[in-house]
């Protein structure tokens, strides 16, 4: 599984893609706060040129990093079926549950490398183009990152599932998406009808992370109260993206280890 | 004894009510080059699939340099090269980039060993093309580098010379025998070009509808493959009495519409129209044939 990570590294570091969206996402937020710093300077009153408010929107929108973490999965592994190169993996000897665990990998590691550098562009330039003060602050943000992590890398490990489980591309992002947050939503929406399925409701990510229906998520212009300011709270977020890597994890290398390809 | 690199046992696959390959024995030896003969849908890629892990079997067995276990097989595969279908290329990174990419993946020491297979496939020129820039034949070559990293005892290749122009067709052809026999790398290939197989191979594989209808060394095919004359007259079951009697050491068949057809004739062919003459027995047309390959692969279908 080494020789395959390295490899796949290798391939990881030469798609430009990998580089563009670092560099598309780090250019959108400078953009974002330059013109919001615009905004604040040439418009009185106005409400939306506090670093609070920057962050307020990551900070509110957590299930944002695994929409993050499967667009970039999807860069690296989209064609996979039309090229044909994971045949060679196979044909030569390299299990599949070895290159199923070593895409989950690779794909984690190019996440960090991104996020690194464009949390650091968002994180720079909100301090020094936006003024501070606010509910919302740095230390939410950052707190953010551990809590949100293994949920976004349970996303992942579905992301890499469906691309390689589905031969279209498109089918596979539906099912991504109806299983993080369809089926939240209908449960959700069920448990206020039906009051049993209310607890496995909210061990849903997409819920317990929401706005509108985790009485835990209150983030606001005026106040922030997020899940992990607790350690219940953390412990939870944690708990329910381990339990999603290991389920997705199951279920990617039971059904790709016998998927003709 | 016989040592084989590739043996499979009773070798079943079906897609749902489908039966791709039914029942396939076949016997590749270390050291041959071994043809796979087929039409579209006869089971090539199944077969080829199968022994490259892309697919698993319905039922049956594989040996691959003698072993079986599914364990030992993807340990046996690590000394294989395989093309099936596609070469399985990246199109945005160069064939110097996918070598290094696969040289990495298969641990292979040595970056000299992408220059080395660059070199030996005639690719070398367009080491920093994007392989989606590449022409079909050049892609085949770049597959065929990639499949040669790692120096495999053994090379798994489906139609490796398609795309390939006629100077591409030769130079590849040379290329499998010079690794075959510098190298002595067991081939296992298939081709629709059957004239093709009959220039590489040395023993062939006939498949048909999912069946394996005939295995056989080029030698014994070589005697299979046999002259013959195609005789029209005009009473063939007489000419046939005389045939019996006047040239008892010739095999022949009596072909529907007064067609007689003598297998290695033991005469020249005036012996035979002067054999119909004399009997008042009228020649219509009289054609000294060979049997190719194609022919005796038309042969065998019919049969079965």
């Amino acid at each position: 599984m080494t020789n395959y990570i390295k490899s796949e590294c290798y391939r990881t570091l030469r798609t430009k893609w990998v580089y563009g969206i670092a560099a598309i996402l780090s250019g959108l937020i400078l953009l974002y706060h330059l013109a919001v710093w615009l905004l604040a300077a040439f418009t009185p009153d106005f409400r939306y040129g506090t670093a609070s408010f920057s962050y307020s929107i990551l900070v509110a929108q957590p299930m944002i990093y695994c929409l993050a973490a499967f667009l970039i999965t999807a860069v690296l592994y989209e064609g996979e079926h039309r090229y044909g190169a994971c045949k060679n993996a196979v044909a030569y000897g390299i299990s599949r549950t070895s290159i199923f665990l070593g895409k989950c990998i690779v794909s984690l590691v190019t996440c960090f490398a991104i996020l690194i550098p464009v949390m650091a562009v968002y994180i720079a330039s909100a301090s020094l183009f936006l003024s501070k003060g606010g509910p919302v602050t740095l230390q939410d943000l950052l707190m953010e990152i551990p809590a949100v992590s293994l949920v976004a890398v349970s996303a992942l490990v579905l992301g890499v599932f469906v691309l390689e489980a589905f031969e279209r591309n498109i089918i596979g992002i539906l099912v991504w998406y109806l299983i993080l947050f369809g089926i939240p939503k209908v449960l959700i929406l069920l448990s206020m009808k039906l009051e049993f399925l209310s607890s496995a409701a909210f061990w849903m990510p997409a819920n317990f992370f929401s706005n509108d229906f985790s009485p835990q998520m209150v983030v606001r212009m005026s106040e922030c109260s997020v899940i992990w300011d607790t350690p219940l709270g953390m412990a939870k977020c944690l708990a329910a993206g381990a339990i999603g890597i290991f389920l997705f994890g199951i279920l990617g290398i039971l059904a790709l280890g016998k998927k003709d390809i | 004894m016989k040592e084989y690199v590739i043996e499979t046992k009773a070798l079943t696959k079906s897609y749902g009510s489908v039966l791709a390959l039914s029942q396939v024995d076949i016997h590749v030896e270390r050291g041959s080059i071994y043809g796979l003969i087929g039409d579209n849908g006869a089971g090539k890629s199944t077969l080829l699939k199968l022994l490259a892990g892309h697919i698993s079997a319905s039922s049956g067995g594989i040996l691959l340099f003698g072993r079986g276990e599914p364990k030992e097989l993807d340990r046996c595969r690590r000394q294989t090269g395989v093309i099936i279908e596609q070469p399985g290329l990246f199109p945005n990174l160069t064939p110097e980039q996918m070598l290094e990419y696969t040289r990495i993946q298969k641990g292979v020491p040595g970056k000299e060993k992408v220059e080395e297979n660059l070199k030996l496939t005639g690719i070398r020129e367009k080491r920093k093309s994007k392989c989606k820039n590449l022409s079909l034949g050049q892609k085949q070559r770049l597959g065929l580098a990639v499949a040669m990293i790692g120096e495999p005892q053994l090379l798994i290749l489906d139609e490796p010379i398609n795309g390939l122009d006629p100077s591409g067709i030769i130079e590849m052809r040379n290329l499998f025998r010079r690794l075959n026999e510098e190298k002595n790398i067991t081939i296992l290939l298939s081709s629709h070009i059957l004239s093709e197989l009959q220039h590489t191979a040395d023993t062939f594989g006939f498949l048909h509808r999912g069946r394996l209808l005939e295995e056989i060394s080029s030698d014994k095919l070589q005697e299979k493959c046999t002259n013959y004359l195609n005789i029209m007259v005009s009473d063939a079951e007489t000419y046939a009495i005389l045939l019996e009697k006047y040239a008892k050491q010739d095999i022949f068949k009596v072909l529907p519409k007064q067609n007689i057809q003598i297998i290695n004739p033991g005469r020249k062919p005036e012996f035979y129209s002067q054999l119909a003459s004399d009997h008042s027995i009228s020649i219509r047309g009289l054609e000294q044939r060979h049997t190719s390959l194609e022919e005796y692969y038309m042969n065998l279908k019919e049969e079965a």
